[in-house]
């Protein structure tokens, strides 16, 4: 049971959903933007969150769609992770998605909510680091489209009010050749010792963006020249793994070294999967 | 135009087929609704963290963790605009003498039972949304929901029974 009251506002547009967010913030009822409410609900059960209104976001159209047109595929950020999986319209985001939380819990997050959210993982901006994403924002100054790695550097940069419509990658990153693996420690679900998204782009080039080894996601240009310079797999993978973080997260999961050594074994792996070695 | 609810108030929610009249809050979740309003006490608190699965229900067909989802966005109004169809909810009373809850109790697929309402309504939504599921597919969904009994060899029985039956069942006429 949730302690706490707010009132609940479902708007059909963008437009009205930030009007309605700055007039309720102006009135100091904290709002929030909802879209799966898998975080808003169980912490403010907990008295973690206590918003004073809860602006729902599942009735703007726009947000609820998956749509390939003008040679980009369109995710809106209130899709269910479940859909991005069934459709599959990106293999990619499909695998990664199918690997965050458990089947029934994937009809509830969306993917904005993935990326916005508290928890740090945010599994599923690792493939659109690799994709030449654009992100869509709506705010107070109206909207506006920017290159997803501007918007995202381990958690989404957003002013008070905006709120993220969709993402949009090319039609040809769908089909680039790519290798995804998550590593858990206690159980198949579960939050991440390692995950890893990798593709080949069509020059060759290894690009990898990870979660779980640092408090947020990254990636890293100097890890990806390293994997993609000349020389055998093992001496690659040597070679990034210098060029990975001095400090790697230590909790529950594992300790920084196991990480490490988990990670050797992912990108070696990566490596054989997608060259064919 | 948005809608928007505040405070304490009457609304019509669809559940097991029927519009029922419920008393909510815009913060309750539908799991407290269903027992404490409605006195449909099989869906089950557990974690109410969305990890457990014991509240699982169905919407529009698909299985959902009913302590995750607030209750106000079922709500219709007493007037619903032309064409609008309501979400329905369904939840273990609804069922009554399925080939889910037989092949449960022929595999012994349960053992206090507390968990076994939302294993029903998960197995249920695999039967009608994926009756094809390979083995994989069937472990996969049933990660959703955990049995501290750990009657989980018997549930996976159950419920690849239910599938068996339901690719050999006669095409309806």
């Amino acid at each position: 049971m949730i302690p706490i009251d707010f009132s609940y506002w479902r708007p059909t547009s963008a437009e009205e959903a930030v009007a309605l967010y700055q007039r309720l913030a102006a009135d100091r009822q904290e709002p929030a933007y909802c879209a799966g409410g898998t975080e808003i609900v169980t912490r403010a059960r907990l008295g973690q969150l206590a918003p004073g209104a809860v602006i729902d976001l599942k009735a703007i159209p726009e947000m609820c769609r998956v749509a390939c047109e003008g040679g980009r595929w369109h995710f809106g950020a209130a899709v269910p992770l479940a859909q991005l999986v069934d459709d599959e319209p990106w293999p990619l985001l499909a695998r990664i998605a199918e690997r965050v939380a458990d089947h029934t819990s994937r009809a509830h997050i969306t993917l904005g909510g993935n990326l916005a959210g508290a928890i740090q993982y945010r599994e599923a901006a690792l493939p659109f680091w690799l994709a030449d994403a654009e992100i869509t924002v709506a705010g107070p100054h109206g909207r506006h489209t920017a290159p997803f790695a501007q918007r995202f550097g381990g958690a989404l940069s957003l002013d008070p009010g905006e709120l993220v419509l969709d993402l949009s990658i090319p039609e040809s990153a769908t089909r680039f050749p790519s290798y995804a693996q998550k590593a858990t420690r206690l159980d198949y679900v579960d939050y991440p010792l390692v995950t890893v998204a990798a593709v080949q782009s069509p020059g060759g080039h290894l690009r990898v963006a990870w979660s779980g080894l640092l408090p947020e996601p990254f990636r890293s240009d100097a890890l990806d020249a390293a994997l993609s310079a000349a020389g055998t797999p093992a001496a690659r993978v040597a070679r990034a793994l210098g060029e990975l973080p001095s400090t790697l997260v230590e909790d529950l999961h594992g300790t920084a070294d196991y990480r490490r050594f988990v990670c050797e074994q992912i990108l070696s792996d990566a490596i054989a999967d997608l060259e064919g070695t | 135009m948005a809608t928007s609810h505040t405070g304490r108030a009457e609304h019509l929610i669809t559940v097991n087929g029927e519009q029922r009249r419920v008393t909510l809050r815009p913060a309750d979740t539908l799991l407290y609704i269903l027992r404490d309003e409605l006195g449909l006490t099989g869906a089950k608190p557990g974690c109410e963290n969305g990890d457990c699965g014991a509240c699982t229900v169905l919407v529009d067909g698909v299985p959902m963790k009913s302590c995750l989802l607030l209750a106000i966005e079922f709500a219709t109004p007493e007037e619903p605009a032309a064409g609008a169809v309501p979400r329905h909810i369904e939840t273990v009373e609804s069922l009554d003498e399925t080939e889910v809850q037989r092949q449960f109790l022929d595999h012994w697929a349960f053992q206090c039972g507390y968990c076994t309402s939302g294993f029903l309504m998960l197995a249920e939504g695999l039967r009608r949304q994926r009756p094809g599921a390979s083995p994989g597919e069937v472990v996969d969904w049933l990660r959703s929901n955990i049995c501290r009994c750990t009657s989980y060899a018997e549930i996976i029985q159950a419920v690849r029974g239910t599938l068996e039956r339901e690719r050999s069942a006669p095409p309806p006429v």
